[in-house]
């Protein structure tokens, strides 16, 4: 089947079988290699991806299924010539990564957060990291840098 | 995941005649896409129903109706919900994780059943009634086992309004499903408590439940009791008492309507009220 989304702004079609994943229409077919696979198994958040600008695991979710839809991926969201989304400048500064397998979906999901709430405090970001997992971190330096990356597109120096 | 057919019907008549022709419903996915990939469950075509599917949440005839495709993230922030059901709004809240409660539905938690599922007990505690294209069901009859759901799509689902009702639930440390979670709704002459995770059928009323000081034994009729490396038997009742008391004890306060309790943290409400 044939499918047409707005993928990080722009306007890409390809054609796939029923069964793709979304995280394998990003990865094989659009070279987009920053969703990870880390489990396959809807746990652990790394292939963690916007969907109409919601949080979405990718691995769970039918590629058919973004089809007219709007999918943005960490390769997306540095916006305007920025070299780093301020999110992914928060993860910077505050080492929020190690290794830095589940940053990309650590990334995606703190941009769904600051959509709901803001700036959310730290009782917050930590429920809503229940669904990604780092193996690195302690976790941590993750909730600063979320916290962190919040205030800064609060500011105004962000975008998304 | 073995090959499959994907329908994308445009209204509900085209939805009934993919189904008819025996294709599954995909809602949000969150319990088929796991299923179909692990390839425990093949099917020949999928319909794609979320963009058929009512997903609106209102008050009527005294009853809170939600639909069909309403997410859990939907239903948690859905002012509605929050002012009339807060332990509903919060219970969605406590789903999974974010991007689960973004696309799981409230329809698909209900069709699915799982005997670990949170919504089931709200269902049976609120006196659930699915509103599908072929009549109205119970939910207590579904969760009985009287009655299957045999191919009909579930649109709304109507709740009723508590004097107060709250949810209390200890957390699986991965999957995030309840190991136990007891719903407690009080009603202007009744009480009802719904227990989930304890019996291996699923989600039953606890119907001579007592009171928090005095819980009476657990009799989930003739079910046999879920048993896992997780909690033995004996610590499913005892946690399903202590969680009867957690619930119990947030009615009628200022405070959350909802709760889950993870491995090692005290259960601070009953210990605190009820020692
Ligand atoms: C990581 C993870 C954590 C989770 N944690 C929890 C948790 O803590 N508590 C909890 O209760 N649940 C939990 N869930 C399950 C989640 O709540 C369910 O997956 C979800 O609500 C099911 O809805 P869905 O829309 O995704 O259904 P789908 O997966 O799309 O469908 C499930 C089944 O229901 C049928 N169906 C769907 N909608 C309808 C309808 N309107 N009418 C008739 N049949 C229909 C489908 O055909 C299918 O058979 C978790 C899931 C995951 C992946
Ligand atoms: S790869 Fe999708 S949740 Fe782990
Ligand atoms: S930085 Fe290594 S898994 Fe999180």
């Amino acid at each position: 089947m044939k499918i047409s989304l707005k993928l990080n702004g722009e306007e890409r079609g390809a054609r796939i079988e029923p069964r793709t994943l979304l995280v394998d229409l990003l990865r094989d077919d659009f070279r987009l290699t920053g969703a990870h696979v880390g489990c396959e198994t809807t746990q652990c958040g790394a292939c963690t991806v916007l969907v109409e600008g919601r949080a979405v695991k990718a691995c769970t979710m039918l590629a058919a299924e973004v089809s007219d839809k709007r999918v943005t991926t960490i390769e997306g969201v540095a916006t305007n010539g920025q070299a780093l989304h301020p999110m992914q400048e928060a993860f910077r500064t505050h080492h929020g990564l190690q290794c830095g397998y589940c940053t990309p979906g650590m990334v995606m999901l703190a941009l769904d957060l600051v959509r709901r709430y803001g700036v959310p405090d730290e009782a917050t970001i930590r429920h809503d990291l229940k669904g990604n997992i780092c193996r690195c971190t302690g976790y941590q330096n993750i909730v600063a840098a979320i916290r962190s990356g919040a205030e800064a597109m609060a500011t105004g120096s962000g975008t998304e | 995941m073995h090959e499959f057919e994907y329908l994308r019907p445009k209204t509900l008549v085209e939805l009934r005649r993919a189904l008819d022709r025996g294709a599954v419903i995909l809602a949000g996915g969150q319990t088929l896409l796991p299923e179909l990939k692990s390839r425990s469950r093949s099917i020949g075509a999928l319909a794609d129903a979320k963009a058929v599917l009512p997903e609106g949440i209102y008050l009527d005839a005294g009853r809170l109706i939600i639909g069909g495709a309403a997410t859990h993230a939907e239903i948690a922030s859905n002012d509605t919900v929050c002012a009339e059901t807060p332990a509903l709004a919060q219970l969605a809240d406590q789903v999974g994780d974010p991007s689960v409660r973004n696309r799981g539905t409230l329809g698909g938690a209900l069709a699915s059943n799982h005997p670990a599922g949170d919504w089931p007990a709200a269902a049976l505690a609120l006196d659930a009634v699915l509103h599908t294209d072929g009549g109205n069901v119970p939910f207590k009859a579904i969760a009985a086992g009287s009655e299957d759901l045999a191919g009909r799509i579930i649109l709304e689902v109507s709740f009723a309004l508590a004097e107060d009702c709250a949810y209390s639930k200890f957390l699986h440390p991965a999957a995030r499903y309840a190991v136990v979670g007891v719903f407690v709704a009080l009603g202007s002459d009744d009480r009802r408590v719904a227990v989930t995770g304890l019996a291996k059928s699923g989600a039953f009323e606890w119907a001579d439940a007592g009171t928090c000081d005095a819980p009476l034994s657990i009799r989930p009729g003739h079910q046999a009791i879920r048993e896992d490396q997780l909690a033995s038997e004996a610590y499913r009742h005892a946690l399903t008492r202590e969680l009867l008391r957690e619930a119990e004890a947030m009615l009628g306060t200022d405070g959350p309507r909802a709760v889950s309790i993870a491995q090692g943290q005290p259960m601070s409400r009953a210990i605190s009220q009820h020692v």
